[in-house]
């Protein structure tokens, strides 16, 4: 037996200085090569200040992790507030320049979750998700007045802004994303912005043809398209929001009916990018 | 196998598995080429609104003194009176009144005297005889305005209560409608979407000089026979078909006395200072003073429009009770900023000429004139177009319209039934009156008997006195019984 080994070893020993150890060294440090992930990020919900902020570290994860080598953003949302919605849109571009980003939606992504989505290079739906709404919702503040007990220094200082102003500010808003959708969409739209501006809401299949999405799939199929564009294989899927390290508070984005129920309007009035559903048909 | 040959292997078994790694997770080409537009944010701006083609003219005022505009607000209007101050002030300017309609009173009372009728966003329905008073009101020559708005129904998302049913059955007989939509435009609008800019117009001195105007939510408008006074551009499509075409957004009617529009927002501040709307609140104006309408007996007791001189005929003595009938007149008129006046002779305006059927000339060159003929026996008299009428118990009501002013004259057979005349028209009743044109018939009782059953009859009617026990006493005589 000890035999054995001696003639092994005599037989090995030539090549263990140049051929083994590099060989083994080799195998080691590839072992330190991280495979691939593809970062998820999950938006099941409004676009609010909170869900925003998470989006943002999540986005900072993938940006700041080499392993992290593309992103599917899973969209499930009506949209919501419009600064929020253009925060996390212009933190996907910049994602952009290191990193793919590909939209997979589940059931929806109205408004601002759509505004999101041609932030990514890629949008993927499934054959009847709903897509579009494109546009802005916003209630008119108050009709400017003064009171005996309330002191301001301006007319607008109460209301914030002249009624008229705040409808003009509102298009400009959708000015935006319009542009936005230009500039995510380019030539692949079929259709003239008149049509995607008319706010329309669209199944997959449509928006496919049109032009507003790119493919039916699912989201494996989004993890994938994520993975062709980094170039990577092999890969494994991380939900980003597991180690960005942001624990999103409890945040009542819509209003509460007295009794209790929530509403499908928001609470706080503002401007929107956000698809309000409509109600239940009352019996009459 | 030599040094070098040993080290060129060691190098590339070290790089071996770390290739392999690499291949295993990497695809040919290994590099991501990004491909990111950033959009040109400072591309969105404000849009501001269009300004007036041309500065407004000073309006020349007092043009129509007197006029009444009606303005409605019995049918769940949807609106507040102080929206649409740039359009009441551009009647009252004119010297017009506006006056609320609450439905208190009835309709058909208030147009008697209104020239204009203004109806903006009714929610609630016009009864039948409501829609009858309004028609003739316009067949008449009054002016319609009927205002609609997509923006104050009340709407829900899958049922509304838009305005548009009330004014369609309402403008049934004009042949103009509302459509349940509203108007908008994506590509050319001011400011929105549903703030549609209208630049054609329809031929008509009412949109002379107009360049362009724009509806702040508008209902399409039919015109029907009628003339569609502001058209929509190509790109200006209905949400009900989201198609363009044959759309307006204000109409006239073929006759020229009803004026509908899809909206009234643009009446409303600050939207009348865009573009040259305030020239179109101008021209609403315009046209809701410019009634042809001409006073006859079918608006009594509202004939006249100016001070009135009250001139008693032949022997007509003001006594007691015809100053009494006289006083309350002269309140209902003050009620409406007329004076009247007692006079010898008929002045320069409005007269109110009153008499009895006797032997005067003031009396006779009327009757001459009305070609009313009284019988010798003083039974009949004959009327032109009426025939004999029995002369006990009426009275005529002759109505005649003058460039200067109106001259109405009431003869009765009697004074007492000269005095029921009278009240009669103070309290605007001719509830027993044949009218013709300007010619009325009014049963007055029997031989001056007649209880009109006002409250004058009640208070000043013998029972009010005296109760049923209450025995006459007997009449003093010159010479003592017995």
């Amino acid at each position: 037996m000890r035999q054995g080994l001696s003639s092994f070893w005599n037989a090995v020993a030539p090549f263990v200085g140049w051929a083994i150890l590099p060989l083994a060294a080799g195998i080691l440090i590839a072992g330190f090569i991280p495979q691939p992930v593809i970062g998820l990020i999950y938006l099941n919900d409004s676009i609010n200040p909170y869900s925003a902020e998470s989006m943002i570290r999540q986005i900072e994860y993938a940006r700041n992790h080499p392993e992290v080598r593309g992103v599917v953003l899973v969209l499930s949302s009506p949209g919501g507030t419009v600064a929020d919605t253009e925060s996390v849109y212009l933190e996907l571009l910049k994602l952009r320049q290191t990193k793919p980003v590909v939209a997979s939606v589940n059931q929806i992504a109205a408004s601002g979750a759509y505004y999101l989505a041609v932030g990514s290079d890629y949008i993927i739906t499934r054959p009847t998700s709903t897509v579009g709404n494109v546009g802005v919702i916003g209630y008119l503040p108050s009709a400017p007045g003064i009171y005996e007990s309330i002191i301001s220094t301006g007319p607008y200082k109460l209301f914030g802004y002249p009624r008229d102003h705040y409808i003009r500010q509102t298009e400009m808003v959708k000015q935006g994303f319009a542009l936005a959708i230009q500039a995510g969409r380019g030539d692949r739209l079929n259709v003239g912005m008149d049509s995607i501006l008319t706010g329309q809401l669209w199944l997959g299949t449509e928006a496919a043809r049109m032009g507003i999405i790119d493919q039916i799939g699912n989201q494996s199929d989004a993890e994938e398209k994520a993975a062709e564009l980094a170039r990577v294989r092999n890969y494994t899927t991380l939900d980003l929001s597991t180690v960005s390290g942001y624990e999103m508070p409890e945040f009542m984005f819509y209003g509460q009916s007295p009794d209790g129920e929530t509403l499908q309007t928001p609470a706080e009035p503002g401007i929107y990018l956000l698809y309000i559903p409509p109600l239940p048909v009352a019996e009459q | 196998m030599n040094k070098t040959n040993r080290i060129i292997s060691a190098i590339a078994l070290l790089l071996l598995p770390i290739a392999l790694r690499l291949a295993w997770t990497n695809a040919f080409p290994f590099v991501y080429q990004p491909n990111v537009t950033t959009p040109n944010f400072e591309q969105a701006t404000v849009p501001e609104p269009p300004t007036a083609s041309a500065p407004l003219a000073g309006t020349e005022s007092e043009l129509a003194a007197g006029q009444v505009v009606l303005i409605d607000y019995a049918h769940s209007n949807q609106f507040y009176v102080n929206e649409i101050e740039p359009f009441t002030r551009a009647l009252t300017s004119r010297g017009a009144i506006t006056e609320i309609h609450l439905g208190e009173e009835s309709l058909d009372h208030h147009l008697k005297y209104a020239s204009a009728y203004v109806i903006i966003s009714p929610l609630g329905l016009f009864s039948p005889p409501e829609i009858r008073s309004i028609e003739r009101f316009v067949a008449d020559g009054g002016r319609l305005l009927v205002f609609t708005d997509p923006t104050r129904g009340i709407a829900f998302f899958d049922y509304s209560f838009p305005d548009i049913d009330s004014a369609n059955l309402l403008l049934s007989s004009t042949g103009i409608a509302f459509s349940g939509d509203y108007l908008y435009n994506l590509s050319d609008n001011e400011g929105n979407f549903r703030n549609v800019k209208f630049s054609e117009f329809g031929e008509n001195p009412f949109t002379e000089d107009l360049g362009m105007v724009v509806l702040y939510g508008a209902h399409s408008v039919s015109a029907g026979n009628g003339t569609a006074l502001l058209k929509a551009s190509d790109k200006t499509v209905s949400s009900l078909t989201d198609k363009g075409g044959d759309l307006a957004g204000m109409a006239l009617s073929a006759d020229g006395n009803v004026l509908a529009a899809g909206d009234f927002t643009f009446m409303t501040t600050p939207f009348f200072t865009v573009a040259d709307n305030a020239l179109l609140v101008e021209r609403v104006a315009e046209f809701a003073l410019g009634s042809q309408r001409q006073p006859s007996l079918a608006n009594f007791p509202y004939i006249f429009k100016g001070d009135v001189t009250l001139v008693p005929l032949g022997t007509t003595q003001l006594t007691s009770d015809l100053l009494y009938r006289v006083s309350a007149m002269q309140a209902v008129f003050r009620m409406g900023n007329i004076n009247l006046s007692i006079g010898a002779e008929q002045g320069k305006g409005n007269n109110l000429l009153i008499g009895t059927y006797e032997e005067d000339e003031a009396i006779l060159a009327i009757l001459e004139k009305y070609k009313i003929e009284i019988g010798d026996s003083r039974e009949f008299v004959t009327m032109p177009g009426i025939g004999k009428i029995g002369l006990m118990g009426t009275g005529a009501m002759l109505f005649e319209p003058g460039p200067n002013g109106n001259t109405l004259i009431l003869l009765a057979d009697t004074s007492e039934n000269l005095d029921t005349l009278l009240t009669m028209f103070y309290q605007g009743d001719l509830f027993g009156c044949v009218v013709q044109e300007n010619l009325g018939i009014c049963s007055l009782g029997s031989g001056g008997s007649f209880n009109d059953g006002s409250y004058e009859d009640y208070y000043y009617g013998d029972d009010y006195y005296y109760d049923d026990e209450y025995e006459e006493e007997p009449e003093p005589s010159a010479t003592p019984a017995g």
